[in-house]
């Protein structure tokens, strides 16, 4: 059908044009009765005019009928289809097109002589010429999806000029390092549409739809799909390899958990790189570099040449790199993969990693009151067990009683432990908090002078949204009388299930635990859907309840953050806090006299420090936010050298910026922001240091930080085209091979009747009216 | 009942004519004249004495006989007999019976305009008579001049109604013969009758000498047909009811009612009568007064 409207929904209400006949008839029923005396010249005037009355009603209802349809018409924005001739111009049809071309890293995957992003420019061209030899008037406008990106800004007219234009600009145009969603792709076309009030709107997202990339069958993506407006003719263009095997794909990256977290000064440190084969085929030779840059030094140290002789397909290989920082301060390390033949994308071959190399952690042990009669704080064991791998480990214990410890104490402290702690005041609770809430680190042991209901006070009654602990504790079980000698008055630990990250590193020597024994413990009340709190157990008792020996609790806090280049509303990890439901001392467990103690505890320290640590490297497109010490650093300014990348992407070389203060704590934060960090590499930042800082003898100090391409996009395996085209044709969108394919479909424009259409209701209303009020209808 | 006419002498009306007629005396003339020339000069008088003529007197009344016989100007001076016999025609026909909403209907107006016109006649000592017609003659009350003559005409006025066409050429030609002498014939109606009847009724009468004066009193809405919304108008005097939209016909209506007023006015008074439009929306007193002056200006 030639006619249709862009509301066709709307289309319905034509069945309105009744309504002024069916008024009509019944006002014809509807009347008053008045007694007439002048009756002689009211029939006269009558019969005379009869046929006149009758024409005349007859033109008024016809009229009124009109403007319901034209009403109805312009409603549902009523256009011509198939309107690319003659027909189209003399309407004046008008067609939006907005490209969108995906300059995700992995468009730089190069098969054959052209990469994927190379094809995408050609078609891109090519589109232009087919509009440009087509009739009708066109806009054109060409947008990659990282925030803000217009290459070229739209143009209302598109003739030879403007190609050559966007010629030029294609050229310029390379992949980035960012990883961009579908999703990302479709609302960035969609949003240009915005203000678009042309008959053809037509959005081509070209894109190489990997598997990564393209999740279809995520929820968010549906319900996206879903929602794009039916006026927009929304195609996607895949320029991917035509080969669906071709994803040979070689990567290297360092996983920070993987490797030790604490880098103290002269102590050898383990670097784990990770190289993984994407492809189906046995890659030899494949040779890794390790480039080390000091913080105080201009000129980079480059370790030997690693060679992975082979790596199998779809799998990965590891080597570990023991460098050896030399002192205090921010390293930056760079893994780098050699060219390699199976290699079709360079932009994962390389992967930076900002190292903090301090003087050690520190661990704030804090302890309740000593009771009478013992000589030793209850924190005594843990001090013990840190300290005898202090020297690998960099940690370095603090012990306070919590009766005496300052809040800035606790604000500044890498991790905190809790033992036999029932009472903080509220300048502690809050200094807690803020710790927490930058990401801290919290164990918490109570102890046997701790009083149930008043650490589930202090620490968050169940369904407490601000809680701490993972959950109340109650009154204490178990007995120490004897110590337990038989098996009936103790609780080992169970040792079936070593699933958290915590204690999966014991479960091949589970032995380490088997004398282990828990005279008493708290029982704690866990609630089925704990999970959904954040609540996870990490180990339990061996008793008939399994009660919880280790929980944890990760806290969230909803905040607006970038993902890929997406401003999101998320719920963030802030801190994490784990709770052992016995003592620290052995007061009523043998723990801390086994050998299991002081190799736990270390880890345990270590964990929930882990994700702090990590907090310097981020992916390309998300912001960077790392406190800055202001008892240290000048807060402006701050010199910010950005990567070579981000030169060559034009992205700049250097920022000059100021720290931010958080406006709850009052805390300063170095803050890079997503326009920033586009760029994979290394972000040197030159801060200021205060005059009379203590122990700040250079008057500027260097830091690193580092953003890298997202590695989980190396897996290069594409959709099947025909499943991508059965999914994206069930939201409406076709799915295009090549630029014809979508020329075929995009030819058939619309020429918009509805302006018309107004104009023409908006005679017919006028026209009503005078007549009405020419035939005495209408009140004068 | 008894009182109910009383409603016609609206104090207010009455007040103001009776102020008028004060003025009127002063020439003494006859009825509805007041205060203009009468029409039946020389004829219902008799002569009462001479006086000396001043400046200022109608030349007209010198005696010139006895100006021949002393040389001197002498004006002749008459005393009424009896002043004169006014015959007034209250149309009680359907239509009058119409009355837009806020106003009077016909009939009571009209009823108002007879007796004020009774009233202020009785005073003079002039005689009235009063005939109620639709199709025919309902009700004929003789000419009488005595005071309490009022309330017999009133009280015919208030118990009759209205119900019948109206016929008026018939009724004309039966007063014309039935009236025994010359007088003023006031017809008052809605005159919604065929042009042709009124005026050979009119003629008939003024054939006969009468005076006649045409009192059409109309509703203000027929004049302006006002209505808006579908109306179902119920024909007054046996016409059918029909259902128009009266914003389309009212053009038509009003030009053909108008057309009928303009021939109807322009054939009474070619007939030498007088004729007033009064409309019910008018105040009743000044319409009177006006006309009453206006026919003063006209006999003078």
């Amino acid at each position: 059908m030639p006619f249709s409207a862009f509301n066709s929904a709307l289309l319905w209400g034509a069945g309105l044009v009744s309504v002024p006949i069916v008024i009509h008839l019944l006002n014809r029923q509807r009347y008053r009765v008045i007694d007439w005396a002048a009756m002689e010249w009211l029939l006269r005037a009558l019969k005379q005019n009869r046929r006149r009355i009758l024409l005349e009603q007859l033109l008024l209802l016809a009229l009124r009928c009109l403007i319901i349809l034209l009403i109805v018409l312009a409603v549902s924005k009523i256009y011509f289809s198939g309107a690319a001739g003659l027909i189209g111009d003399l309407a004046g049809a008008r067609t939006d097109w907005v490209v969108v071309l995906d300059d995700s890293f992995t468009m730089g995957q190069t098969v054959g002589a052209a990469s994927c992003f190379e094809r995408a420019k050609e078609e891109v061209s090519g589109l232009l010429d087919q509009i440009i030899e087509s009739k009708g008037s066109h806009s054109f406008a060409l947008l990659t999806p990282r925030a803000g990106g217009r290459a070229l800004p739209q143009t209302a007219r598109v003739d030879r000029d403007f190609a050559r234009r966007l010629e030029n600009t294609l050229a310029e145009l390379e992949p980035s390092d960012l990883a961009h969603s579908s999703g990302t792709l479709l609302e960035r076309g969609l949003q240009a549409f915005e203000d678009s009030e042309a008959d053809n709107r037509k959005l081509v997202v070209i894109s190489d739809c990997r598997v990564r990339g393209w999740r279809l069958e995520d929820a968010a993506m549906q319900s996206r799909l879903q929602a794009i407006d039916e006026n927009i003719e929304v195609h996607v263009l895949d320029v991917g390899p035509t080969a669906m095997d071709q994803t040979a794909n070689l990567s290297v990256k360092i996983d920070l958990r993987e490797a030790s977290s604490v880098f103290v000064p002269d102590m050898t440190a383990e670097l784990v790189a990770i190289v993984h084969n994407y492809g189906d085929e046995v890659a030899r030779n494949v040779e890794l570099d390790c480039i080390i840059q000091a913080p105080d030094r201009p000129e980079p140290t480059v370790r030997p040449t690693h060679v992975f002789p082979e790596i199998p397909p779809g799998d990965s290989a590891e080597h570990v790199f023991f460098p050896q920082f030399a002192r205090e301060g921010v390293y930056a390390v760079t893994f780098k993969l050699g060219r390699h033949p199976q290699d079709t994308l360079a932009a994962d071959n390389i992967h930076h990693v900002a190292i903090d190399v301090q003087k050690g952690l520190r661990l704030l042990l804090i302890h309740g009151e000593i009771p009478e009669g013992r000589r030793r704080a209850s924190t005594h064991h843990l001090r013990l067990a840190v300290e005898t791998g202090r020297t690998e480990m960099g940690i370095v214990p603090i012990v306070e009683q919590a009766r005496l410890v300052r809040p800035q104490a606790i604000e500044n402290a890498d991790v905190i432990v809790l033992a036999d702690v029932d009472d903080l005041d509220d300048e502690q609770m809050a200094a807690l908090r803020r710790f927490l809430r930058r990401g801290g680190g919290l164990a918490i042991f109570p102890g046997e002078q701790v009083e149930p209901d008043r650490f589930n006070t202090l620490f968050g009654e169940q369904d407490d949204a601000s809680a701490i602990a993972p959950a109340p504790i109650e009154p204490p079980v178990g007995t120490l009388e004897g110590r337990g000698t038989t098996e009936a008055q103790f609780v080992r630990l169970d040792l079936t299930e070593f699933t958290h990250p915590l204690i999966e590193s014991f479960e091949e020597v589970k032995v380490l635990f088997q004398d282990v024994r828990f005279y008493k413990h708290f029982p704690v009340m866990v609630p089925m859907d704990h999970e959904d709190h954040g609540v996870r157990i990490v180990a339990s008792y061996n008793d008939v309840d399994q009660s919880p020996a280790i929980l944890e609790r990760r806290l969230y806090e909803t905040r607006t953050v970038q993902r890929g280049d997406e401003q999101v509303e998320t719920e963030v990890e802030t801190g994490r806090v784990i709770m052992v439901t016995t003592t620290a001392d052995d007061s009523w467990t043998n723990w801390p006299t086994r050998m299991s103690y002081p190799i736990f505890m270390p880890i345990l320290v270590n964990y929930l420090y882990t994700e702090r640590a990590s907090r310097r490297n981020v992916h390309a497109g998300s912001p960077l936010r790392h406190r800055l010490d202001t008892m240290r650093y000048k807060p402006s300014p701050i010199e910010v050298i950005l990567p070579e990348t981000a030169q060559e992407q034009g992205v700049g070389a250097q920022r000059t910026l100021q720290a931010v203060t958080d406006p709850e704590t009052g805390a300063g934060y170095i803050a890079l922001g997503e326009e920033i960090t586009r760029s994979a590499g290394i972000y040197r930042v030159t801060l200021q240091t205060v005059e009379d800082a203590d122990d700040a003898p250079d008057s500027e100090v260097t830091e690193f930080f580092a953003a890298n391409v997202d590695h989980d996009r190396s897996d290069l395996r594409r959709h099947e085209p025909d499943a991508l085209q059965r999914n994206l044709a069930a939201a409406g969108v076709n799915y295009a091979g090549s630029i014809t394919d979508i020329w075929r479909i995009a030819d058939e424009s619309r020429a918009g009747l509805w302006r018309y259409v107004l104009v023409l209701l908006g005679c017919t209303l006028a026209l009503e009216s005078f007549l009405g009020w020419k035939f005495g209808h209408h009140k004068r | 009942m008894a009182d109910e006419y009383t409603k016609y002498l609206d104090p207010k009306v009455l007040q103001k004519v009776t102020r008028l007629e004060l003025r009127a005396r002063l020439i003494v003339e006859g009825f509805i004249s007041g205060r203009h020339k009468s029409p039946f000069h020389g004829f219902s008088v008799e002569f009462a004495q001479h006086r000396e003529y001043v400046p200022g007197d109608d030349i007209r009344h010198i005696d010139w006989k006895l100006w021949s016989r002393s040389d001197r100007y002498y004006i002749k001076q008459y005393e009424e007999e009896t002043n004169l016999r006014c015959y007034i025609l209250l149309d009680i026909s359907e239509s009058m019976r119409y009355g837009s909403p806020d106003h009077m209907n016909k009939f009571d107006y009209a009823s108002c305009v007879a007796g004020s016109l009774a009233f202020m006649l009785l005073q003079q000592q002039d005689a009235v008579s009063l005939t109620l017609f639709d199709t025919d003659i309902r009700r004929y009350v003789p000419p009488s001049g005595h005071p309490g003559h009022i309330k017999t005409l009133l009280n015919e006025v208030v118990s009759t109604t209205q119900e019948r066409k109206t016929e008026m050429q018939s009724i004309f030609h039966n007063l014309a013969e039935k009236i025994p002498r010359r007088g003023v014939v006031v017809v008052i109606s809605d005159l919604f009758a065929p042009v042709d009847s009124i005026v050979k009724g009119i003629q008939h009468l003024r054939h006969k000498n009468h005076d006649v004066i045409i009192f059409q009193v109309l509703d203000e809405y027929e004049l302006t047909f006002p209505f808006q919304s579908n109306t179902m108008f119920d024909g007054l005097e046996g016409y059918p009811e029909v259902v128009v939209e009266p914003r389309a016909l009212r053009e038509a209506y009003l030009r053909e009612f108008g057309d009928f007023n303009t021939d109807l006015r322009r054939r009474c008074i070619g007939s030498n009568a007088d004729f007033v439009q009064l409309i019910n929306s008018d105040h009743l007193d000044a319409a009177l007064s006006e006309f009453l002056a206006s026919r003063e200006a006209r006999i003078k």
